[in-house]
C-alpha cells in the first residue's frame, strides 16, 4: 500500500513502475492519489454516523455490530444491504497478468499520433492559405523571430535583419498570392534604417499606415515585419481610447512565439487571427471616433469620410476668413486689442529701519493682545449672582418678618405692607419705586452726578392734568432743580394701574429713551409726545423761550430683555433707571440683566430699601 | 366753580381769625376739590384721614402730593412752608391691576386694528 501513496508524474509511469502495482488486488482510479487507507477510515466512520441514525430513526431492522475491521474486506454487511457511504468507489481489477503501463503508453502514443496527424492537417492548412511549406517540427526561417516582438521586446533584432527578412517575405506573399493582395510596399526600414534607436516618437496619426491595400488579411499580418506589427499596439485609438490593450496583445504575442516555437502552427494560425480581429476592432474604433468630431465643428453628423471632413474644415476656414476680411472693409482696420497691464501684487514696503512698532506684524500681535485681553476681561467680569450673601439673606428675613417696618427717605416713605411687595410674583406699587428713585437720587447727589429722577406722581399728573393744570412748574421751583442742566432726567411710568415702565430724557444724546419690560405697546408714542410737550412748556416756563425739539429722537429698542412673568415690570423699571443713574448707556451697551436676574433683584432692593442705599453692583461696568 | 373767591376769602378771613391756621385746598386728580382747614403744627397724616373719611377711601392708599413732593405722614404745614390757600394734589395708590395675558392679546388687538 506503500507505493500508492508515491505521486509520479504520468510520463514516468513505465513497466518497471507498474510492477508495484501489482501485489494490491485494488487498484485505485481516483483522480488524486490519496492515501487509500486514509479513506477507508473515513468510510469506516462515515458507516458509523449511518448506523447512529438509523439506530434513532427505525429501530425495527436489527443493526449490524460496529466492530468491523476494516470495510475493504468483504462482509456479510454488504449482503445486508448495507449502503456504503464515503463517495470512494472500490473497483475490482481482473489480475489478468497485462502490463498496465505499457496500456498508458500506448495511449500516450495515441494521443501524440492524433496530435501528429492534426498538426499535420494545419500544417497543409497553413501552406494552403499561406504559401508557406515546412516540414513539422521545423520552424520556417521567416518565423524564426518573434512576428509581434517590438523594439522593446528582449529578441528584438537589428533593422538591418528586419529588411532582409521582410522583403524576402514581401517577395515570397505576392508571389504566393498573387493579385489578391495588394501592391507590394516599399521596404520602409530601408528608408529610415535608424528608426529603431531614436527615440520612440510620441505623435501617432489616427491614419492608417496603409500602402493603399485594403485591411490586412491573416496571411499579411502573418507575414509582415515585426516593426509594422507592432505599430497598431500604441495606435491612437488606444490614446482616445484609454483602454489599455498592450498587456492582452502582449499576452497574444508571448503564446504566438510560444506556439510557433514548438511547431503548433494551428495554434499560431488561430492567435493570429484573433489578433487580426484586434486590428479590425480598432480600425472601427477609428472609424467611429471620427464621427463625433464632425458633429462638433458643426458639420454634417452623417459625414464619414476623412477627405469630406477635411474639406468641409477647410471651407469653414475659409468662410472665417471671408468674413474678417469683410468686417475689416465695413469697420476699418481693427484696433489693436489692448493688452492688459500684469496686475501687481501691492507690496507693504520694506521698512529700512528697525522700528518694531510700525510694522503690521506688530499691529497684528497688539490686536490680537488686546483681543485676548478683551476676553479675559469679559470672562473674568463678575456676573450677577443667583441670591444674595447669607448676611443679606437674613437682613431680609429681619425686614420681612418686621411688621412695624417704615422707611423714610427725602419725600419718600415705605410701609411694611409696601416691602412685602418685593416678595416674588408680586406686583410693586408707587411706594417701592418712589422709594427706588430716592435712593437714586442721593446717590446722584453723593456722587455729583448732574442727573435727578422723577417720583411716579410726575408722569400721572402731567399726563392726567397736563404740565399747567397739574401746577409743575412748582414743582422744579420747589426742588430748586433746572432740568436743562442735567444730563439725565429719569421719570418712572405707570400705565394704567398695571404696567411699570421708565422713560429717559437725555439731554447729552438730545433723545427721549423708552423701556418697556413687557411686549410693545403702542404707549410709547403718547410718552414721547406728553415728554416733548412738557419739555417745550418747562423751557418756555423756565428759560422764556421755546426750545428746540427737532433734533431730538424717540428712542425705543424692542429687543431689551423682557419680563419672564406680569409683576415683575416694577422691578425691571427700578434697575433700568438705576443702571442708567450708574451712567451705561442702555442704547449703545446692552442690558446687564434680563427676566431671569429679577428674582435676585427683588432681594438686593430690600437690602437697599432696608439700608437706605443702593449697592454696589460689581458687573456692572 | 368757588375756586377764584376761596383763597382770596380764605386769604382775607383766614389771617384775621388765627394766624396758626391754613385753608388747604386738597384737589384730586378727576378735579373735584375739598378744603380744610388746619393749624401749620398739626401732623398732615390727620389731613389725609379727614380727607380719606371723606371720600371714603383707606387712607393707606392715599397719596398727598405738594408741589411734587409726597407729604409724609408725620410733616407740618410748617415743616413744608406751606401757605395759607396753597393746593395739596392727592393721587390713589396705583391699584395693583394684574395684567392678564388676555390683556395683553387685547391691546396688541387694539393696535394692530
Amino acid at each position: 500500500m506503500n507505493g500508492l501513496s508515491v505521486k509520479r508524474p504520468f510520463s514516468a509511469v513505465s513497466d518497471n513502475d507498474s510492477s508495484e502495482h501489482r501485489p494490491s488486488k485494488l487498484v485505485k482510479r481516483a483522480p488524486n492519489a490519496t492515501n487509500t487507507v486514509e479513506r477507508n477510515w473515513g468510510s469506516w466512520f462515515g458507516s458509523a454516523v449511518q448506523s447512529f441514525k438509523g439506530l434513532f430513526s427505525s429501530p425495527g431492522p436489527t443493526q449490524p455490530p460496529m466492530r468491523s475491521i476494516s470495510p475493504l474486506a468483504s462482509h456479510p454487511r454488504g449482503a445486508l444491504g448495507w449502503i456504503h457511504s464515503g463517495g470512494h468507489q472500490v473497483f475490482e481489477v481482473p489480475d489478468d497478468g497485462e502490463d498496465s503501463g505499457t496500456e498508458a503508453l500506448a495511449i500516450r502514443q495515441k494521443r501524440d499520433r492524433g496530435t501528429l496527424e492534426a498538426r499535420q492537417h494545419l500544417n497543409d492548412h497553413a501552406a494552403r492559405h499561406t504559401g508557406i511549406h515546412h516540414n513539422p517540427g521545423q520552424i520556417h526561417p521567416n518565423l524564426e523571430q518573434p512576428l509581434f516582438s517590438s523594439k522593446y521586446s528582449p529578441n528584438f533584432l537589428p533593422p538591418s535583419e528586419h529588411v532582409n527578412v521582410r522583403s524576402s517575405s514581401t517577395n515570397s506573399s505576392s508571389s504566393a498570392a498573387g493579385p489578391s493582395s495588394g501592391p507590394s510596399t516599399p521596404p520602409r526600414a530601408s528608408t529610415r534604417p535608424d528608426v529603431a534607436y531614436k527615440k520612440p516618437s510620441r505623435s501617432y496619426s489616427w491614419k492608417r499606415q496603409d500602402d493603399g491595400s485594403a485591411s490586412p488579411t491573416t496571411h499579411e499580418a502573418y507575414t509582415r515585419g515585426p516593426k509594422q506589427l507592432s505599430r497598431p499596439s500604441k495606435s491612437s485609438a488606444n490614446l482616445r481610447t484609454g483602454r489599455n490593450d498592450s498587456g492582452q496583445e502582449k499576452m497574444l504575442q508571448r503564446h504566438y512565439v510560444e506556439a510557433v516555437n514548438a511547431g503548433d502552427h494551428g495554434t499560431a494560425m488561430s492567435l493570429a487571427r484573433v489578433r487580426e480581429a484586434y486590428e479590425q476592432d480598432r480600425s472601427k474604433e477609428r472609424r467611429d471616433a471620427a464621427r463625433p468630431f464632425a458633429a462638433r465643428v458643426g458639420l454634417s453628423p452623417d459625414l464619414r469620410k476623412e477627405g469630406d471632413l477635411s474639406l468641409s474644415l477647410h471651407n469653414l476656414k475659409l468662410d472665417v476668413d471671408k468674413r474678417r476680411l469683410l468686417d475689416d472693409k465695413l469697420q476699418g482696420p481693427r484696433e489693436p486689442r489692448a493688452v492688459p497691464k500684469p496686475i501687481r501684487n501691492k507690496r507693504r514696503p520694506v521698512p529700512t529701519s528697525l522700528d518694531v512698532q510700525k510694522t503690521h506684524v506688530y499691529d497684528r500681535l497688539r490686536r490680537e493682545d488686546q483681543e485676548a485681553e478683551r476676553q479675559v476681561k469679559e470672562r473674568l467680569q463678575p456676573r450677577i449672582p443667583d441670591d444674595v450673601t447669607p448676611q443679606q439673606a437674613a437682613i431680609i428675613r429681619d425686614r420681612f418678618s418686621d411688621r412695624s417696618f417704615a422707611a423714610t427717605l427725602g419725600s419718600a416713605e415705605l410701609s411694611s405692607s409696601s416691602l412685602q411687595r418685593l416678595k416674588p410674583d408680586v406686583w410693586l406699587n408707587d411706594e417701592v419705586i418712589n422709594f427706588y428713585v430716592e435712593l437714586i437720587n442721593t446717590r446722584a447727589k453723593d456722587d455729583g452726578r448732574p442727573l435727578h429722577c422723577l417720583n411716579t406722581f410726575f408722569y400721572e399728573k402731567l399726563s392726567v392734568a397736563g404740565y399747567a393744570g397739574a401746577k409743575l412748574a412748582r414743582w422744579t421751583k420747589r426742588m430748586k432743580l433746572d432740568i436743562f442742566a442735567l444730563d439725565k432726567l429719569l421719570i418712572p411710568i405707570n400705565h394704567g394701574n398695571s404696567h411699570w415702565v421708565c422713560a429717559v430724557i437725555n439731554f447729552k444724546q438730545r433723545r427721549i429713551e423708552y423701556y418697556d419690560s413687557l411686549a410693545d405697546s403702542g404707549r410709547r408714542y403718547e410718552v414721547f409726545k406728553t415728554l416733548r410737550g412738557y419739555l417745550q412748556s418747562e423751557h418756555q416756563e423756565k428759560k422764556g423761550s421755546s426750545f428746540d425739539l427737532r433734533k431730538w429722537e424717540d428712542q425705543f429698542d424692542p429687543d431689551t430683555p423682557k419680563q419672564n412673568n406680569y409683576t415683575d415690570c416694577g422691578v425691571f423699571a427700578c434697575q433700568t433707571l438705576e443702571s442708567t443713574a450708574r451712567g451705561r448707556d442702555l442704547v449703545k451697551q446692552k442690558f446687564e440683566f434680563d427676566g431671569d436676574n429679577m428674582a435676585f433683584f427683588r432681594r438686593l432692593m430690600v437690602v437697599e430699601i432696608a439700608s437706605g442705599a443702593l449697592g454696589a453692583r460689581p458687573w456692572g461696568t | 366753580m368757588s375756586d377764584a373767591g376761596s383763597p382770596s376769602n380764605a386769604a382775607e378771613t383766614k389771617p384775621k381769625a388765627d394766624d396758626n391756621t391754613l385753608n388747604i385746598k386738597i384737589r384730586a386728580t378727576d378735579g373735584s376739590e375739598v378744603f380744610f382747614k388746619i393749624k401749620k403744627t398739626t401732623k398732615l397724616n390727620k389731613l389725609k384721614n379727614a380727607y380719606a373719611d371723606r371720600v371714603g377711601q383707606d387712607p393707606g392708599a392715599i397719596r398727598l402730593l405738594f408741589d411734587g413732593q409726597r407729604i409724609l405722614d408725620n410733616a407740618t404745614a410748617d415743616d413744608l412752608d406751606m401757605e395759607d390757600g396753597d393746593v395739596v394734589d392727592v393721587l390713589l395708590e396705583p391699584q395693583e391691576a394684574i395684567v392678564t395675558r388676555w390683556q395683553i392679546v387685547s391691546s396688541a388687538v387694539l393696535l394692530a386694528s
